[in-house]
C-alpha cells in the first residue's frame, strides 16, 4: 500500500506472485496437456501430433484444455463501510488493490476484464475487454474515492446479470456487511445465469470482534446513526452476531457453489492471491473435466 | 441584607452541577466511528459504584466554600434606616436668577419670583442650596454654608427672603460668565467634598437651576462658556420665562464717522447737509410682532419735542439707520437730550440718553509772518484747513512774537505754531505753556533765522546743546522711517494711507544734539530728522525741520496735512469726546476736594477720599463736577440687552453645557440608589469577612481531606 499508483502496485504484486509461483511445488504445469486420442474423420488435421506419429506411425490428436479467452467481471463495493479501518489503510484500498491486481493478472494472460463498482446502486460499469488502454481505464475507475452512503448488493448484481449476457467469471469484492437475505438472493441470481462467482469478503481485523474499551457513542460510518454502547455488554453480542452472519454467508456460498474467501486487510496480498489461485487451480482441475469455465485463474501463468 | 451584584449569586449554582452530573450519568468520552451498527444494540447507562457520593462532609465543606465565595462576589451589605437618612443628604443646587434689565419687562420679574418659590418648594429637606443673582456682574446672594447651617424651615424662609430682596437692575445680562461662576461654585464644593473619599460617589449630584428670560442678547457672552470645560456631572435646568407681548425695539445713537471729520475733506459739502442730523440705528427684536415705531427727541427731563417725531418701519430682527433731525437748540438742554422710541411693548430700553456737547471755542495761535505769496506762506494753508468738528470751533489767530509775554491758556489754546524767532520772554512763556500741558509745533522753514530759532528752541525744549543748520538737498528728499506707533501718525498706519512718497521736500534744516528722550517721528531719506517730539513735559513740543508751503514741500497740498494738524489739535481734546457709557461702566473721578457727582435722580455724591470709579447703576445723565470743570455723562442700557428674542436652548448645548432636569426620573432615582448602595457596600466591606470564611473552610477541607486519606490508607 506504500506505492501510490494503483497499476504499479498491481504489477508489483503480480510479478512478485509469479516469481513465487516459479518457486512453488506446482512449477512445470504450465502446458495443460489433457490427453491423446486417436484421429478420427472430421478432426482438424492441424491438431495431429506429428511427433507421436513419427514415433508410433499412428495418428493421434493432442487434446489441450480449453484455453479460450475468458470474460471476467470484477464487482467492487465502493460504499462507505469499506472506508473503515483500524490500521494504516482501509478496506477500500485493499479491495482496490486486489481488484487491480486481478485485473492486471487476467489481462496479462489476454483475458477480458470488466469492472463494476457499486454502493447502494451501480456506480460505474466497464465491460470486459482486452485491448490496449483498457487496463488503464480500469485503474482510473478504481481510483475514485468512496461515495455511496450504504451498501445494497441486490440491485447492482441484478443489473449486472442483465448487462452481461455471456457467461463468465464474476468476482465480487465486498465486506458483505448487509442483511443476509439480500446476499443469498443476489448471488443465486448470478449463479442462475451460469456465471462462475467468486466472493472475496474484505474485512478489517477490528470488525471481526468489537474492540472498544470505553463506553461511548458509536457512529455508523454509512448512515451517521449514533448509538450509546457499553462495550462490556455489547462486544459479546457483537461477536455472536458477526459469527452467525459469517456462517450464514458461508453456507449460502457453499450451497450455490460459490468460492468464498475471507480476506483480512492486515494480511499480505500475495498470500491471499496465492490462496485464491491455489484453491481455484485445484478446483479447476477437478471441474475442468466437466467442462467448467472456472479454470482461468488456476491455469494462469 | 442586600446584594450589590446579585447575579454573582448564580455562581453558587456551581456547587450543584458536579453533583448533578455525577449522579445522572457519565458523559461518553467521545464518538467512535464504526463500519456498521448491524451487530450492535444500544446499551442503557447504568449507575456505577463510582457515581455514588462517598465523603459527604468534604463535599459539604467544599460546597459551603463555593457558596461563600459566590456570596462574597455578590458584595452583600446591610441597609439600615439611619444610613438611609444619612445618605439622603444629596443634592447641591445653585439657583441662578437673572436680574438683568430685560427682566423689567411686563410681569417677568413676578414670574421669576413665582418660579423661584416653586423651585424652593420642590426641594428636599436634605438639599443644599445657593442662590446666585446675575446681570452684568454675578453675586452670590446665598451661599451653601448659610444653607447648610440652617434647619429646613429656616433655610426656606432665608431663601425666600433673599429672593424677595433681589430686584431687576439696569445692567445687561452676562449669562456666559455667570454660568461659569455657578458651575465653578458647584465644582468647588464638590471637590471639597471629594477630599473625603466616602462622598466621592455623591459628587455627581450638582444641579444648576436657571431662572431667566433667556434673551438672545446674552449669547454674545456665551464665549465664556465655550472656553470653559463644563463638568459633565453638573446639569443645567432652565426655567425659561416669557413676556406676554414680544415686540421690542431700540434705538442707538451712532457717532459721526470720524472719517468724515478727519480724512475726507472732499466730503465737506455732504457733511454740512447732515450736520444738524444724528444717525440713529433702530433695531427690532427677532420675535417682534409690530414693525412701526416712532422716534422723538425729548429734553433731559423727558419732555418730548413733537416737532422731531419721526416714524420708522423696521421688520422683526432687522435694523435700519435713520438720519434724525437734531432737536432745536433753543428747546433742548444745552448739552443733554433724550431719544425716545415708542410703538413697542417694552419700554425699559426705549429712552436713549445722549450728551450733545456744544462746540467749544478753541484757538490756534500762529506766531509767524504772513506772506502775500501763498506759495511761501505757512499760514495760508492753515487758514484753509477745516479744523472744526462737533466738539470745537477753531479760530486761527496770528500773533507777533513780541506779543507773547505770558503762557497761553492751554484749554482755550490747545496748539501754538511757531514759525519765526521768539525772544527770551516769549520762549520762557512757551516753555511754561508746554510744561503745563500745551502743545507747540515749531516749524523751521526756509524763512527761519536759524541762530535765533536755535536759541529759542534751547529754552523752550530745555536742551542746552541743540544745534540747527541748513541742510543741502540734492533734487528732493522724502519722509522715511515714520513712527506709525505714535498717536499722531497711528491713523496712517493702515496700508491704504501709509504712502508718504508723494510728499517731496526741496529743502530742510538739520537739527542735532537731541537728547534720547526726544522721539523722532519721521526722518528724511538722507537720514536727517524731519519731525521730532519732546517727551519731557506734560504737553508736547514738536519740531518740523521743513515747512509745508509748496515752496518747500508738497505736504500742505497732500491729503496728510489736515489730519496731521487735526491730530496735533486734538491732543488735549479727550474731554470733548462724546461720553457714552452703559450701565455698569465706571465713571472715573480724580481726587480733589469738592468733587461731586450728580446722579440721574438728582442725588449728589461727594467724593471726599481717593480717586476712583463710580459704577453707574441706572441709565440717565451723570454730572461730574471737579472744581470748575463740569462733565456730563450719558449712561444707557447696554444695546445687546434689548435683544429680547429668546435664545434657542440648543445653543447652550452647542457650547458644551449639559442640560438636564432636577426632577428625578425613575432612572435617575435608581442611579442614585445604586450609588448609595455602592457607597454602603464600600463602607461595610462584608465581602472581606466572607473571603476569610472561605479561607477558613478551605483550610478545614485540606485538613479533613488529609485526615481521611491517611485513615483510608491505614485501613487498606
Amino acid at each position: 500500500m506504500r506505492i501510490k499508483d494503483l497499476q504499479l502496485r498491481a504489477r508489483a504484486i503480480v510479478e512478485g506472485f509469479q516469481n513465487g509461483l516459479h518457486r512453488s511445488p506446482y512449477h512445470g504445469f504450465s502446458v495443460e496437456f489433457n490427453e491423446y486420442r486417436p484421429y478420427t474423420h472430421g478432426d482438424d488435421p492441424r491438431s495431429l501430433d506429428w511427433k507421436l506419429y513419427a514415433r508410433s506411425d499412428r495418428y493421434f490428436v493432442k487434446k489441450f484444455e480449453d484455453e479460450t479467452n475468458r470474460r471476467c467481471h470484477l464487482v467492487v463495493d465502493q460504499s462507505r463501510s469499506m472506508g473503515y479501518t483500524s490500521i494504516d489503510y482501509d478496506k477500500a484500498d485493499y479491495a482496490r488493490t486486489i481488484a487491480a491486481t486481478l485485473a492486471y493478472f487476467l489481462s496479462s494472460q489476454r483475458d477480458g476484464v470488466g469492472l463494476v463498482t457499486f454502493d447502494e446502486k451501480i456506480d460505474q460499469v466497464i465491460s470486459a475487454r482486452h485491448r490496449p488502454g483498457h487496463l488503464r481505464q480500469l485503474m482510473v475507475a478504481l481510483s475514485r474515492p468512496l461515495s455511496g452512503a450504504s451498501t445494497n448488493l441486490n440491485s447492482p448484481l441484478e443489473q449486472l446479470a442483465k448487462i452481461v449476457s455471456q457467461r463468465g467469471l464474476v468476482i465480487v469484492i465486498s465486506d458483505l456487511l448487509v442483511p443476509i437475505e439480500t446476499i443469498g438472493s443476489s448471488l443465486s441470481l448470478l449463479r442462475s445465469r451460469g456465471h462462475e462467482v467468486i466472493v472475496l469478503r474484505t474485512l478489517d481485523r477490528g470488525e471481526m470482534s468489537f474492540s472498544a474499551t470505553q463506553p461511548g457513542m458509536i457512529v455508523d460510518i454509512e448512515t451517521g446513526r449514533e448509538l450509546y454502547i457499553d462495550p462490556a455488554i455489547a462486544s459479546r453480542l457483537y461477536d455472536i452476531g458477526f459469527k452467525a452472519h459469517s456462517q450464514q454467508i458461508k453456507s449460502i456460498c457453499d450451497s450455490l457453489g460459490i468460492d468464498l474467501f475471507e480476506i483480512i486487510t492486515d494480511q499480505s496480498l500475495e498470500k491471499c492471491l496465492y490462496d485464491i489461485v491455489t484453491v481455484q487451480h485445484r478446483r479447476g482441475r477437478q471441474v475442468a473435466r466437466r467442462g467448467s469455465a472456472a479454470v482461468s485463474l488456476g491455469t494462469a501463468r | 441584607m442586600s446584594l450589590l451584584a446579585p447575579l454573582y449569586v448564580l455562581g453558587a449554582l456551581g456547587i450543584g452541577l458536579p453533583i448533578l452530573f455525577h449522579l445522572i450519568r457519565r458523559q461518553p468520552r467521545g464518538r467512535v466511528v464504526f463500519s456498521s451498527l448491524m451487530f450492535l444494540k444500544a446499551t442503557p447507562p447504568t449507575l456505577t459504584r463510582r457515581s455514588r457520593l462517598d465523603n459527604w462532609p468534604l463535599l459539604l465543606i467544599r460546597a459551603l466554600a463555593l457558596m461563600l465565595l459566590a456570596a462574597a462576589f455578590a458584595r452583600p451589605f446591610l441597609r439600615s434606616p439611619v444610613l438611609e437618612n444619612d445618605e439622603a443628604s444629596g443634592r447641591r443646587i445653585v439657583l441662578m436668577i437673572d436680574t438683568s434689565a430685560s427682566m423689567r419687562r411686563d410681569g417677568l420679574w413676578q414670574q421669576a419670583i413665582d418660579e423661584a418659590t416653586r423651585v424652593l418648594d420642590s426641594l428636599k429637606p436634605s438639599d443644599e442650596l445657593a442662590i446666585v443673582a446675575f446681570d452684568a456682574s454675578t453675586r452670590l446672594a446665598m451661599t451653601f454654608d448659610e444653607s447648610a447651617s440652617l434647619q429646613r424651615q429656616a433655610r426656606r424662609s432665608l431663601a425666600q427672603q433673599t429672593i424677595r430682596q433681589l430686584n431687576p437692575t439696569w445692567s445687561a445680562s452676562q449669562l456666559g460668565q455667570s454660568l461659569v461662576f455657578a458651575a465653578e461654585l458647584l465644582a468647588r464644593t464638590e471637590s471639597a467634598a471629594g477630599t473625603d473619599g466616602v462622598q466621592l460617589a455623591e459628587q455627581a449630584n450638582g444641579h444648576l437651576i436657571l431662572i431667566s428670560d433667556m434673551q438672545s442678547g446674552g449669547d454674545t457672552n456665551l464665549a465664556a462658556v465655550q472656553s470653559y470645560q463644563w463638568p459633565e456631572s453638573i446639569k443645567l435646568e432652565i426655567h425659561s420665562l416669557a413676556a406676554q407681548k414680544s415686540t421690542n425695539a431700540w434705538a442707538t445713537v451712532l457717532e459721526q464717522h470720524e472719517d468724515d471729520n478727519d480724512l475726507s475733506v472732499e466730503k465737506s459739502d455732504m457733511k454740512t447737509e447732515v450736520a444738524n442730523k444724528t444717525r440713529v440705528r433702530v433695531s427690532s427684536a427677532a420675535n417682534s410682532s409690530a414693525s412701526d415705531f416712532t422716534l422723538m427727541w425729548a429734553s433731559a427731563i423727558g419732555q418730548p419735542i413733537e416737532s422731531t417725531r419721526t416714524s420708522v418701519n423696521v421688520g422683526p430682527g432687522e435694523s435700519r439707520i435713520v438720519n434724525l433731525t437734531d432737536p432745536p437748540e433753543s428747546m433742548s438742554d444745552t448739552t443733554t437730550s433724550r431719544l425716545m422710541l415708542t410703538g413697542d411693548d417694552h419700554d425699559f430700553d426705549n429712552d436713549r440718553f445722549v450728551t450733545r456737547p456744544k462746540p467749544m471755542p478753541r484757538q490756534l495761535l500762529f506766531i509767524g509772518d504772513s506772506f502775500d505769496e501763498p506759495r511761501e506762506s505757512l499760514l495760508y494753508y492753515l487758514q484753509r484747513a477745516p479744523l472744526d468738528n462737533r466738539q470745537r470751533t477753531v479760530t486761527l489767530q496770528q500773533s507777533d512774537a513780541q506779543a507773547l509775554v505770558s503762557p497761553p491758556n492751554k484749554d482755550l489754546t490747545p496748539l501754538v505754531i511757531v514759525a519765526s524767532r521768539v525772544d527770551d520772554t516769549g520762549a520762557a512763556a512757551l516753555r511754561k505753556y508746554v510744561q503745563s500741558g500745551g502743545n507747540v509745533l515749531w516749524v523751521l522753514d526756509g524763512n527761519t533765522d536759524l541762530a535765533a530759532a536755535q536759541a529759542s528752541l534751547r529754552i523752550v525744549g530745555g536742551v542746552a546743546d541743540l544745534r540747527l543748520s541748513e541742510s543741502k538737498v540734492n533734487d528732493y528728499v522724502m519722509w522715511s522711517k515714520i513712527d506709525f506707533a505714535n498717536p499722531l501718525l497711528r491713523a496712517f498706519a493702515d496700508v491704504k494711507y501709509n504712502d508718504f512718497t508723494k510728499i517731496r521736500y526741496w529743502s530742510h534744516r538739520n537739527i542735532e544734539g537731541l537728547p534720547d528722550s526726544w522721539n523722532v517721528l519721521a526722518r528724511f531719506d538722507d537720514g536727517n530728522v524731519a519731525w521730532t517730539e519732546s517727551t519731557d513735559t506734560d504737553g508736547h513740543l514738536w519740531v518740523m525741520t521743513a515747512g509745508w508751503q509748496p515752496k518747500e514741500s508738497q505736504l500742505a497740498l497732500s491729503t496728510k496735512f489736515v489730519p496731521l494738524v487735526f491730530g496735533m489739535l486734538g491732543q488735549s481734546d479727550a474731554d470733548f469726546a462724546l461720553q457714552s457709557l452703559v450701565v455698569g461702566d465706571g465713571i472715573k473721578h480724580e481726587t480733589s476736594a469738592g468733587t461731586t457727582l450728580e446722579l440721574p435722580d438728582a442725588t449728589v455724591v461727594k467724593f471726599e477720599d481717593k480717586s476712583g470709579e463710580f459704577v453707574a447703576s441706572t441709565p440717565g445723565f451723570y454730572q461730574l463736577v471737579e472744581g470748575e470743570r463740569k462733565r456730563t455723562f450719558a449712561v444707557n442700557v447696554a444695546e445687546f440687552e434689548s435683544r429680547t428674542s429668546p435664545l434657542p436652548l440648543d445653543e447652550l448645548e452647542r457650547y458644551g453645557v449639559a442640560l438636564g432636569t432636577i426632577d428625578e426620573s425613575p432612572v435617575a432615582a435608581e442611579q442614585q440608589r445604586q450609588r448609595r448602595d455602592v457607597e454602603l457596600e464600600s463602607r461595610q466591606r462584608l465581602w472581606q469577612w466572607l473571603l476569610c470564611g472561605v479561607l477558613l473552610l478551605l483550610g478545614l477541607e485540606s485538613w479533613l481531606g488529609g485526615f481521611l486519606n491517611r485513615r483510608h490508607s491505614a485501613v487498606s
